[in-house]
């Protein structure tokens, strides 16, 4: 098991690109797995940070992301200080009616093995797990 | 009986995405598919084949392009990207069964 990693990011789309290379960082013990894994986790904390930057902020505060390897999983942590997180209709997946967007949080449930939210006081937290 | 013959030319509107079609650059290519449409060129074709990472943001643009242009009787086509990677977004969203794809942009052009 890996000490906890984490990587602060202004609230901005531009800084969101600062996740791949700190992922490879944090999975880079798995080796030959990390390439096989990265490109799925990638994407599943990628929509988490921009969903936060679309709809929990102002353009100048910060979004904290925590990273841990355990023995059978990676785990994620995203916290920020944003207003608190409210499941508006989300998207279903229907090829004969297509929406243009709301997909985001389906693409995580997809890609995780769990998703939790919780609200605490003024700060939205976010962990997200992997299996292995 | 009379026989007339003539000719009928398609005209099809080309757009090369490479490297990250995320949240930041799905803005560009949203009025840049929007621009071709305003040009009343409803027929798209989109080369993903070197595009590495789509997200959400990015496929919402394909998908409002695909949406205009079928609305104006065309349609809005992908070269499918050669990064599984990049072809994760539209797997998971079935987005594969509703965009047409064509592994090639030539090969996509002769599906019209």
């Amino acid at each position: 098991m890996s000490a906890p990693t984490e990587i602060e990011l202004a609230a901005t789309y531009l800084a969101l690109r600062d996740i791949g290379p700190w992922l490879d960082d944090l999975l880079a013990p798995l080796a030959g797995r990390a390439a096989e894994l990265k490109g799925s986790i990638e994407l599943a904390v990628h929509e988490l940070a921009a969903n936060s930057v679309a709809h929990a902020y102002a353009e100048d505060c910060r979004l904290v992301l925590t990273g841990s390897l355990e023995p059978h999983r990676v785990v994620v942590g995203l916290r920020d200080s944003g207003e608190e997180f409210s499941p508006t209709s989300d998207a279903v997946a229907d090829p004969d009616h297509p929406q243009v967007g709301g997909y985001g949080l389906m693409i995580i449930d997809a890609l995780a093995s769990s998703v939790d939210y919780e609200r605490d006081g003024d700060t939205n937290l976010w962990t997200v797990t992997f299996d292995l | 009986m009379t026989i007339v013959s003539g000719t009928y030319e398609i005209v099809v509107a080309t757009v090369v995405v490479t490297g990250r079609l995320d949240a930041l650059e799905a803005r560009s290519l949203r009025t840049s598919l929007q621009d071709h449409i305003a040009d009343g060129m409803t027929r798209i074709a989109v080369d993903l084949s070197d595009v590495t990472f789509v997200d959400s943001a990015g496929l919402a643009a394909l998908v409002k392009g695909m949406k205009d242009t079928r609305q104006a009787g065309g349609d809005l086509r992908l070269v499918s990207p050669s990064s599984p990677d990049a072809r994760r977004v539209f797997q998971l969203t079935r987005f594969d069964r509703v965009f047409t794809f064509g592994d090639t942009l030539e090969g996509l052009l002769r599906t019209w």
